[in-house]
């Protein structure tokens, strides 16, 4: 028996691992002004906050990093190797620092439906609309601990990272 | 304090020659013969390429869920003012 990585919540309140579906992210043209009103993109994305809750609970933050999060045969469709080359041991062993995997909210042994974060991708949103859009989505799920804890260090890890101009040669 | 290192290969690599050698006679039957290999050298290297670089393995970002297109107008207010910060007196 694998425990939920997952609390259910319903409140206006956001916290580091709430897990936000939906959530609008506009995209700016690379040339606009204030002339005038301009059609802009809006992308959906299911998004995973990123930002410290202490900042998020004290009003240090206007806006609110988060991260897509998809399911993995989601990710699996534009990503066919990771299906061919059994990718997603290594993800799980955090080998891949760009991606985390977290169990599905509601079958968490099965790692068929299992979520994986992509921290290359982050996106600001306004604390305001995130809020608003959380009341409007009413029950969603938020990490619980220690996966919380597990989570906020993967991405620590992937900021950390130093690149080498070279290295040792690889022992054979 | 940890330090992030990179994890030994879990694949064994495979490594080509480069480029491809050059043909051993220039007469007629020795370009055959280059073309020809080098022909079984792209195949092999077609086949044995998810062995090559194995290091390399990269993946691609996901596209949003769905997206639309909305008129907005941008306000732009200049440069912003720093926040107030609250300095915690540990005397």
């Amino acid at each position: 028996m694998i425990e939920s990585f997952w609390s259910k919540i319903n409140e206006s309140r956001i916290l580091q691992g709430d897990f936000l579906t939906d959530c609008n992210v506009p995209v700016s043209p690379p040339n606009y002004s204030a002339k005038q009103p301009e059609e802009i993109q809006v992308d959906v994305y299911d998004l995973i906050v990123v930002t410290q809750s202490c900042d998020l609970v004290n009003n240090k933050a206007k806006l609110v990093a988060a991260c897509p999060i998809y399911p993995i045969s989601e990710f699996e469709k534009g990503n066919p190797d990771f299906i061919k080359r059994s990718k997603w041991n290594e993800v799980r062993r955090g080998r891949f620092e760009g991606l985390h995997l977290l169990g599905s909210p509601l079958q968490p042994s099965n790692n068929s439906i299992a979520l994986v974060v992509n921290f290359r991708e982050i996106y600001s949103l306004p604390h305001d609309y995130l809020i608003q859009h959380a009341v409007s989505l009413g029950e969603r799920w938020r990490l619980r601990s220690p996966y919380l804890e597990h989570f906020s260090q993967a991405l620590a890890r992937f900021f950390m990272r130093v690149g080498l101009p070279s290295e040792i040669p690889e022992f054979k | 304090m940890p330090t992030l290192c990179k994890e030994q290969p879990t694949t064994f690599h495979v490594f080509f020659a480069e480029p491809v050698p050059p043909p051993i006679t220039q007469g007629a039957e020795g370009k055959k013969l280059a073309d020809m290999s080098r022909g079984i050298f792209h195949d092999c290297l077609e086949s044995w390429k998810h062995w090559i670089r194995e290091d390399e393995f990269d993946y691609s970002p996901i596209p949003p869920k769905r997206s639309f297109t909305m008129y907005a107008r941008y306000k732009i207010r200049g440069r912003g003012k720093p926040p107030s910060y609250q300095v915690e007196n540990f005397e």
